[in-house]
C-alpha cells in the first residue's frame, strides 16, 4: 500500500513539477518579451542619439566658422573643416599640436590664452592674424568659450571668422574718407581761387576791349587770359575728383562704353605698340552707370595701362556676372558686373600699392597724379568700386565691381 | 526807358569789372552793382531791375535763395547765376528755380555780355 502511495506521491510531486516547469516558461517567455521590449527602447533611444549627435556634428562640422578646441595646456583637440579648410591643414597634421602655431604672432596667441585660462577672460568679436600651412597670413575675428569635458578637465573653444574682406572693405572706406576730406578740402581752395580768377578774367578781358588790337598792351592782357584758362583747367580737374557731379545713371552697354574710350586711344596704342582684346561675358554687358562718368574710369585706366608698358604689351578687358559677390558693403542684394581692365606692364611695388589711390600721388613726369582718385571717386558715386592687384614685373589688373541691376528690376 | 541791370557779387574785382564792361559797350542800360543778397533784395524794392546777375555763393542769402525770392515776388525779373563752384549739381538747382543762363567763374566776358544784349536787346 505505502508503496502504491509513494508511487502516486511520485507522480503528484512529477505532474507538480512540469506545471511549474511550464510554469516558468510562461515566465521566460514573459522576461523574453520584456527584454525584448527594451531593446527596442534601448534601440530606438540609441537612433535618436545617434541623430542628434549627427546633426550636431553636421552643425559643427558644416558651419562657415572656424571652431577649433584645446585642452587646457593649449593643445588643439579638434578642428573643424571649415577651420582646416581655412588654414589648409589636414586633422592629422594638426591634431595635439599647441594652438599657437597655427598665429601669426606666437607671442599675442600665448598672451590670449594665458589671459584665458589664468585671468577667466573671455574674448568676443577680437581680431588676430593666423597663420596657414602656407604661411599665408589670414586675419581673423574671433570669441572664445570656456568649456569643462566629461572628466573635469578644462577646455577652450575658439570661434573665429576669416575678415579679408570685411578688410578690403574697411580700407575701402577709409580711402573713401581720406578721398572724401581731400575733396572738400581741394574743393574749397579751388572755390576760393576761381573767385578771384573771375574778377582777374573779367578785368583783363575789359581792359582788352580798351587797346587796339596791334598794340602790345594788348597782346600782354590776353597772355593774362590766357594763364588764368591754363590755371582754371587745372582746377577743373581737381573738382572732377573732389567734387563729382550727381550721376545721372541709366542703362548702356558695357562693350558699346568700352569700344567708344578704345576708338579715342586707337592710334596712340598703334604708336606704343600696345595690343588690345575684349571678352565681354554673358549677363555682363548692360550695366547700370551714369555713361559719361564711366567712359572717364574706363579712359583712366587704359591710359594707365598703356604708361605703364612703355615698350609696348598687351591689355585684356574682361567682363563676368559674379552672382555671389557684392560691389560694396551697402549692396543688399548679392550680384556685381565684374570688369577687369589687365596689362602686362610694369605692375606696381607692393610697398606702393595703397599709395597709388592717393591723390597728387604719381609716378609720371608729367602727372598730376588725381586719375585713379577721380575714378575711385566716381565709381563710389556710382555704387561701384575699384580693386586692384599687381606683381611687380608682371603686370597689373584692376577690377571695377557694378552692382548688377537686371533692367526690368529697375524699370518696375 | 533804359533797361535796367543789377550785378550782385561780394567779389569787389568781378562786380566792378562786369559793370565798366557794360559802360563800355555804350548800350542803354542803367547799371548797378550790389555786395549782398540782402542789399539786391532792398534796391529791387526801391525799384525793381529787369535782369540780375548773381554770383552763389555770399556771406548771407546766397545767390539761390536771392533767385528763388525775386522769382517770387518779382516774375518779370530775369535772373543769371555765375558762380566759381564747379559741379553741375548747382546748374541744375538753378535752373530748376527759374534761371535763364548758368555761368562758372572764370567765364568768357563777352558771352556773358551777349547773353545779356539778347535778353535787354
Amino acid at each position: 500500500m505505502s508503496k502504491y502511495l509513494e508511487e502516486k506521491k511520485e507522480n503528484i510531486q512529477r505532474v507538480n513539477q512540469l506545471v511549474n516547469d511550464l510554469n516558468s516558461m510562461g515566465e521566460v517567455r514573459e522576461q523574453l518579451a520584456h527584454y525584448k521590449d527594451k531593446y527596442a527602447r534601448l534601440k530606438k533611444k540609441y537612433e535618436e542619439l545617434d541623430s542628434v549627435f549627427q546633426f550636431h556634428k553636421r552643425i559643427v562640422q558644416n558651419i562657415s566658422s572656424g571652431i577649433i578646441t584645446t585642452d587646457q595646456k593649449g593643445e588643439i583637440t579638434f578642428l573643424n573643416k571649415s577651420a582646416l579648410d581655412l588654414l589648409r591643414y589636414s586633422s592629422r597634421e594638426i591634431l595635439g599640436k599647441p594652438i599657437h602655431t597655427l598665429f601669426a604672432e606666437e607671442d599675442k596667441a600665448r598672451e590670449i590664452f594665458h589671459q584665458i585660462f589664468e585671468e577667466e577672460k573671455m574674448f568676443e568679436s577680437q581680431e588676430v592674424n593666423l597663420k596657414s600651412s602656407r604661411d599665408e597670413i589670414i586675419p581673423i575675428g574671433f570669441s572664445t568659450t570656456v568649456f569643462e569635458f566629461a572628466n573635469g578637465q578644462h577646455g577652450v573653444v575658439f570661434i573665429f571668422r576669416d575678415i579679408r574682406d570685411q578688410i578690403n572693405f574697411r580700407r575701402q572706406m577709409s580711402r573713401m574718407d581720406r578721398l572724401a576730406t581731400l575733396g572738400e578740402l581741394a574743393a574749397g581752395l579751388a572755390h576760393e581761387i576761381r573767385n578771384p580768377l573771375g574778377g582777374i578774367k573779367t578785368s583783363s578781358e575789359v581792359l582788352l576791349e580798351t587797346f587796339s588790337p596791334g598794340d602790345f598792351r594788348a597782346q600782354l592782357v590776353s597772355r593774362v587770359v590766357k594763364e588764368i584758362d591754363r590755371s582754371n583747367a587745372l582746377l577743373q580737374r581737381f573738382f572732377n575728383f573732389a567734387k563729382p557731379s550727381r550721376p545721372k545713371p541709366a542703362f548702356h552697354s558695357l562693350p558699346n562704353i568700352v569700344d567708344g574710350v578704345f576708338l579715342l586711344l586707337r592710334s596712340r596704342m598703334l604708336k606704343k605698340n600696345v595690343s588690345y582684346k575684349t571678352e565681354f561675358g554673358t549677363d555682363s554687358t548692360n550695366i547700370y552707370i551714369d555713361e559719361s562718368q564711366f567712359e572717364q574710369v574706363v579712359l583712366n585706366l587704359l591710359l594707365n595701362a598703356m604708361d605703364a608698358m612703355p615698350r609696348g604689351g598687351h591689355i585684356d578687358v574682361i567682363s563676368s556676372y559674379e552672382p555671389d559677390l557684392l560691389a560694396t558693403a551697402e549692396q543688399r542684394e548679392p550680384g556685381v558686373v565684374m570688369i577687369k581692365v589687365r596689362d602686362n606692364g610694369a605692375g606696381i611695388p607692393p610697398e606702393k600699392i595703397e599709395n597709388i589711390f592717393l591723390p597728387f600721388y604719381t609716378t609720371k613726369s608729367d602727372g598730376v597724379g588725381l586719375g585713379l582718385s577721380i575714378c575711385t571717386r566716381l565709381l563710389d558715386e556710382n555704387a561701384g568700386r575699384l580693386e586692384v592687384d599687381s606683381v611687380w614685373g608682371e603686370g597689373t589688373e584692376f577690377t571695377i565691381y557694378l552692382p548688377y541691376i537686371k533692367q526690368n528690376q529697375q524699370e518696375s | 526807358m533804359a533797361r535796367r541791370l543789377l550785378i550782385v557779387d561780394d567779389e569787389e574785382t568781378l562786380t566792378f569789372s562786369l559793370y565798366q564792361s557794360f559802360i563800355i559797350s555804350k548800350k542803354d542800360y542803367e547799371v548797378a552793382t550790389a555786395a549782398s543778397g540782402e542789399e539786391a533784395l532792398s534796391r529791387m524794392e526801391e525799384k525793381p531791375f529787369d535782369l540780375i546777375i548773381t554770383d552763389i555763393f555770399m556771406p548771407g542769402i546766397s545767390g539761390l535763395d536771392l533767385l528763388k525770392e525775386v522769382k517770387k515776388k518779382y516774375p518779370s525779373t530775369e535772373v543769371m547765376v555765375m558762380t566759381a563752384y564747379g559741379s553741375s549739381d548747382k546748374k541744375d538747382e538753378a535752373e530748376e528755380l527759374g534761371a535763364c543762363y548758368y555761368v562758372e567763374k572764370p567765364f568768357e566776358m563777352k558771352a556773358l555780355r551777349q547773353k545779356v544784349f539778347d535778353l535787354l536787346g
